[in-house]
């Protein structure tokens, strides 16, 4: 998968790029919503979101399955209308969404394309209904590494394969802003090392990538800012590192015996930390300026210590604990 | 409009599609053609030789295969359109073109002028079937191209519009049941066993039902229904199936 991404931006007065009138300050916001909800039956499927989501970022869109996400992309590209709020995308109003769509590319849910036609085909169809050039699919199959296989049917694909391709169907208009759904599904490692690449070189170039998924840990490899949604409604917004500052740090400590972490436990609790021992270690709720004293202290009671690391909570467990662990 | 016909198009000129609709239309209109021929040379049929040997016998031929035409041409917009639903491409494929209706109406064009191609088609292979095999069976079909021209190539552009007639209502089926093979189950069903026993029950509404309108433009008239009462109420049907598409369309949320 090639990581240059070829340069497509249309002439400005193409009216195939619509005639959304952007608001003030579109120019600092690629997707921005005030009380965004949606309900299905009694169900809140969305319930009163306010995103914010800077041009020019990768955005994880993240939460556990059924916290929302798939129905706010889908309201965010006019495929489902919302039931109460507004939202903007790239400074146009969602209720047009010809305003703003030419200048989307998106992978929603799985790719999704005609078994019968090639991929090559599947991409035609849509470079031809977008009035994107014929070039342009051969670009966008190139940067995806599908060149290869882009004459077989899309029924012979692998699942790698479909979601390259879907990849590339979003790259078709060279976008301003990229929604992708889990785009790593599917992908071996090498495959998903050149996702983040791309994603990377997308964001370079000023497009925004907006990647929804269930996985925090990929995610926290590649992104810059940061949403977390759970059970509909918004928990956290921001840059991540900000979320990550809020790590608990703690200390990871071993003996020269297995045994002897009962008694570093011991020495830590009275020193007045939480102390945990499994499988020969001690975790100790603290951070580096505890390792002293509490090397001093089990030096004291005669132990001698092999190991003293530092550990740092995961996107995964501060979400857990934001959530209170539901 | 224009470039949603362009997309669709280049979906439908596949050698599935070619071979399988089209062609299908034109085999079963060969078909229709020398199994009638073929029964009126016998004697033993309604149909008799003297009848396909007037000027209107090949439209009188024909007719007897249009719906069945009809039925492929309601069956391939059905899928065309409803398999955007199964296979979820219309998610895909509204993002690029959010304009509902245009994208609608594009679409359906694409699939009424194949329709129509392979009608015509049809209408082609049946007529070239029926010049072979008629003479060996004692038909003159001289009067097909005389005094009966206007009428043999009338009856091509009937069959074409009814055969539209049938696409549009699968275009509203594959909106409505959003699934290739229900909306060609129900459009077989309401055409075929559905109308003919409502019809074999109350004999008038018959002359009212949507899809009688539409084999009585085929048939280019029949003795019960004249051919204007069936334009007209066959094309108020239509517009109302065409409406009723286009609002669902445009309304209902994405979920595929």
């Amino acid at each position: 998968m090639a990581t240059a991404v070829p340069l497509l931006r249309p002439d400005p007065d193409d009216d195939r790029r619509g005639s959304g009138h952007p608001s003030a300050d579109a120019g600092s916001r690629a997707i921005r919503s005030t009380g965004l909800s949606k309900v299905y039956g009694g169900v809140r499927a969305v319930d009163g979101l306010d995103l914010d989501v800077p041009r020019g970022s990768i955005t994880g869109f993240v939460g556990p399955n059924g916290a929302g996400k798939t129905t706010t992309i889908r309201m965010l590209l006019g495929l489902v209308r919302p039931s109460a709020g507004g939202a903007e995308v790239l400074g146009v109003d969602v209720g047009n969404p010809a305003g703003y769509l030419p200048r989307v590319g998106s992978l929603i849910e799985g790719p999704a394309f005609h078994p019968a036609l090639s991929g090559r085909r599947n991409l035609e169809v849509l470079a031809s209904l977008g009035g994107f050039p014929r070039a342009r699919v051969d670009e966008t199959l190139a940067i995806v590494g599908l060149s290869d296989r882009a004459g077989d049917h899309y029924r012979t694909y692998s699942l790698g394969m479909k979601q390259r391709l879907g990849v590339a169907a979003a790259l078709l208009p060279d976008p301003e802003l990229v929604v992708l759904d889990e785009p790593a599904n599917g992908l071996d490692p090498a495959g998903i090392i050149e996702m983040r690449a791309l994603l990377r070189s997308l964001r370079d170039r000023g497009t925004t990538v907006f990647v929804s998924s269930h996985l925090l840990a990929e995610v926290e490899q590649i992104a810059d800012w940061l949403v977390l949604l759970h059970h509909g409604r918004l928990l956290f917004q921001g840059p991540i590192a900000d979320l990550l500052a809020r790590r608990t740090t703690r200390l990871r400590i071993a003996g020269e015996t297995p045994e002897d972490a009962g008694v570093v436990a011991t020495v830590a609790r009275r020193l007045g930390y939480d102390a945990e021992v499994a499988d020969g270690y001690v975790t100790v709720a603290a951070g580096r300026e505890a390792a002293a004293s509490l090397t001093r202290a089990s030096m004291a009671a005669g132990i001698a210590l092999t190991e003293i690391g530092i550990e740092r909570s995961t996107l995964e467990e501060s979400f857990l604990t934001l959530t209170g662990g539901h | 409009m224009v470039r949603a016909f362009r997309s669709e198009w280049l979906k439908i000129r596949r050698r599935g599609m070619l071979l399988g609709s089209a062609g299908s239309m034109a085999a079963l209109a060969v078909l229709g053609v020398v199994l009638v021929v073929l029964r009126a040379g016998s004697g033993k049929a309604e149909i008799t030789v003297g009848r396909l040997s007037q000027p209107d016998g090949f439209a009188y031929l024909m007719s007897h295969a249009g719906d069945i035409l009809g039925v492929i041409a309601l069956g391939t917009v059905a899928i065309a359109v409803a398999q955007e639903y199964a296979y979820g491409t219309l998610r895909t494929i509204l993002v690029r073109e959010p304009r509902r209706l245009q994208l609608l109406a594009g679409k359906l064009a694409a699939n009424l002028v194949f329709v129509a191609a392979g009608v015509a088609l049809a209408f082609v292979a049946g007529l070239v079937a029926a010049l072979i095999i008629a003479p060996s069976q004692g038909i003159d079909t001289s009067a097909w191209f005389g005094s009966g021209l206007g009428r043999t190539l009338s009856s091509a552009g009937d069959l074409v519009l009814g055969a539209v007639g049938f696409g549009l209502f699968g275009c509203l089926l594959g909106v409505v049941l959003r699934a290739p093979a229900p909306a060609v189950i129900a459009g077989l069903a309401w055409a075929l066993p559905v109308e003919g026993l409502l019809s074999s029950v109350w004999s008038n509404l018959g002359d009212w039902l949507p899809f009688r309108q539409l084999g009585v433009i085929i048939q280019q008239g029949t003795a019960t229904v004249g051919y204007t009462h069936a334009l007209v109420l066959g094309g108020a049907y239509a517009l109302v199936a065409c409406a009723v598409a286009a609002v669902l369309f445009r309304q209902r949320d994405v979920l595929a």
